[in-house]
């Protein structure tokens, strides 16, 4: 059985999503496997690639020319399909290789699931299984096809360890697709903004904070220990945050060494975006709260005093080790 | 230009309690007491096509879910907030779709195909119940339409083109495009907040019709995908220790926390 592992070498999160699918590699159970790695580039290759949780045979370079849109993405996968024939065709866990798993299986007439933690069985007998339920639930599902489009679960944004690919490296390009129903495209480049993924320490909060006031008064507090502030999805919609600070199944997922949640009540929605924590802390008043099934240890009391105080713990202990705060 | 907004209205799973998180033996939930909402996803896909609407004069905004009827009362909603009409389709009797997207999506493109064109289609990324994250690119491939996703604003610019602004990890970029397209919402940072109507808009929409379609009048059973092959469907086990730190009062109770756990954790 043949793999292809699909990944878009553009991206900044390149290693990231590498990691991600190594996780699903690790999580399955596929054995007797060739697997490629095919890699879309843009103007150049990057030196190093991440260290798969499996042998790669070969590594196919795919040229995407701008706009770099999934229409193209689409038409040159088919052409690269055509000639090598994987069994499985596996992408990244964001919305674009969500899309490109979805449109190729359509397109090829196999199946597709999105989404997947892992992989069981074997050609035409595939079995898939992927959170469902705000993430409550694991759902287990037969896919009956010769041939499968996956894209990988979210991880907690780790990057894959890299380094310089050995084996054999293939240029496989070809020509890229005119779109007539595009009349302009402009671009402009984002500031790298993961101070949050990249964090250490992340303190998570949810509607038990009370107002903005309070997570302004937070922000200024942790910005200057050095901890990140995220956020559960009704205090970005109450406008008490960013959006960009927003955790969980419609945010980010994180993976610090310490995730304090404080004034969350454990609502799988946002919890899935903080299980990959090395470490996690629960703080809310109801001690039949779910959080505190979900954390490592955890306080029943009034959020604002134990912050203040832990806060007060941290400033204290770095002034005495000498360090800026 | 029509606009049709394809949404998924659904159980509040967070009114869901722990002892409701058992499958029966058909791997359904028992969600039948939870309100309905109009999913999260959704609702940015509402607020952008209504945005649109008022900022052209363009009104000829359809609304479009596949569901039974108790997702009638959000769908009147949908039409005191200026949707110009509302439609639901009644699936299959016995039909699971919850991880279908393949079967939801071929009902939507029946319903279109049998209505004068819709020329743009806007939808949310993914139901919160199947997760599956794949109607808007099904529905794009079984138009044969380019597929735009992680949107976070639509204008329309001169007679007949959009300009559409997608907000990715790296970039924000902008398509002037001609449609027709399907649109799909960003989630995150990208996501908005549907707007409230206003009670006199409630009472205006209590007298509109909605519209029922079955899905037998819009494709033969034999066309349509209706079963998924559940293996299994169990909770997701997320338990960890759960030690409760004990103290006289939260300063106490902080600085145990700190000085067991964190002091070390902590350490650059």
């Amino acid at each position: 059985m043949k793999i292809a592992l699909i990944l878009d070498a553009r991206h900044t999160a390149f290693l990231s999503e590498a990691q991600e699918m190594n996780q699903f590699l690790q999580a399955s159970t596929l054995t007797d496997n060739e697997t490629e790695m095919w890699l879309f580039y843009g103007d150049t290759k990057p030196l190093l690639l991440p260290h798969m949780a499996c042998p790669i045979s070969v590594v196919r370079w795919i040229h995407l020319p701008p706009p770099a849109l999934a229409e193209q993405q689409l038409a040159l996968l088919i052409s690269v399909q055509q000639r090598f024939l994987a069994d499985t065709l596996v992408f990244s866990s964001d919305a674009g290789g969500a899309e490109l798993a979805t449109r190729l299986a359509y397109r090829l007439r196999s199946e597709s699931c999105v989404g997947v933690t892992a992989l069981l069985g074997s050609s035409g007998r595939w079995q898939v299984s992927k959170a469902v339920y705000g993430q409550q639930m694991r759902l287990t599902l037969a896919l009956n096809a010769a041939s499968c489009c996956l894209s990988v679960a979210a991880g907690g944004g780790q990057a894959a360890s890299s380094g310089e690919f050995e084996g054999v490296e293939i240029d496989e390009n070809r020509p890229a697709l005119t779109l007539p129903w595009l009349v302009d495209f402009e671009q402009q480049t984002l500031a790298a903004d993961n101070h949050l993924q990249r964090a250490a320490c992340v303190l998570a909060l949810g509607q038990g904070i009370g107002s903005a006031a309070h997570v302004h008064e937070l922000q200024t507090l942790a910005g200057q220990l050095g901890v990140e502030i995220g956020v559960s999805r009704p205090v970005a919609m109450n406008g008490w945050s960013e959006m960009s600070q927003m955790l969980g199944i419609s945010g980010l997922n994180i993976a610090p060494q310490v995730c304090i949640a404080a004034g969350i009540s454990g609502a799988a929605a946002l919890m899935s975006g903080i299980q990959h924590s090395q470490f996690i802390v629960a703080i809310n008043r109801d001690p039949q709260a779910a959080v505190f099934a979900q954390a490592d240890v955890g306080i029943v009391d009034d959020l604002h005093a134990v912050l203040a105080e832990l806060l007060d713990c941290v400033r204290a202990s770095r002034i005495r080790e000498g360090r800026s705060v | 230009m029509k606009i049709m907004v394809c949404v998924k209205i659904e159980p509040d799973l967070s009114m869901l309690a722990d002892s409701d998180w058992q499958a029966d033996d058909l791997g359904k939930i028992d969600c039948r007491y939870a309100r309905r909402q109009l999913n999260v996803f959704d609702q940015s896909a509402a607020e952008l096509a209504l945005t649109l609407v008022e900022s052209t004069g363009v009104h000829a905004l359809t609304a479009v879910t596949v569901g039974d009827d108790d997702v009638e009362p959000v769908l009147k909603t949908l039409l005191a907030l200026n949707f110009s009409r509302a439609v639901r389709i009644a699936p299959p009797i016995q039909a699971d779709l919850r991880f279908n997207a393949q079967c939801v999506a071929q009902l939507l493109a029946a319903f279109h195909q049998s209505q004068p064109i819709q020329t743009v289609v806007i939808l949310g990324s993914q139901s919160g119940e199947g997760q599956n994250r794949q109607t808007g690119p099904l529905l794009a491939e079984m138009f044969g339409w380019p597929c735009v996703t992680q949107v976070t604003e639509i204008r329309l610019m001169g007679e007949n083109l959009l300009q559409v602004t997608r907000q990715m990890a790296d970039d924000i970029q902008y398509l002037t495009l001609r449609p027709p397209v399907v649109l799909v919402t960003g989630q995150g940072e990208q996501a908005r907040l549907l707007r409230i109507p206003t009670l006199k808009q409630k009472l205006a929409a209590a007298r509109k019709p909605l519209d029922v379609l079955m899905a037998n009048t819009l494709l033969s059973a034999t066309e349509l995908p209706v079963s998924t092959s559940i293996l299994h469907l169990h909770r997701t086990s997320v338990h960890r220790e759960g030690r409760i730190i004990t103290g006289q009062n939260p300063q106490e109770k902080a600085r145990i926390l700190y000085e067991q756990f964190l002091r070390q954790r902590l350490q650059p």
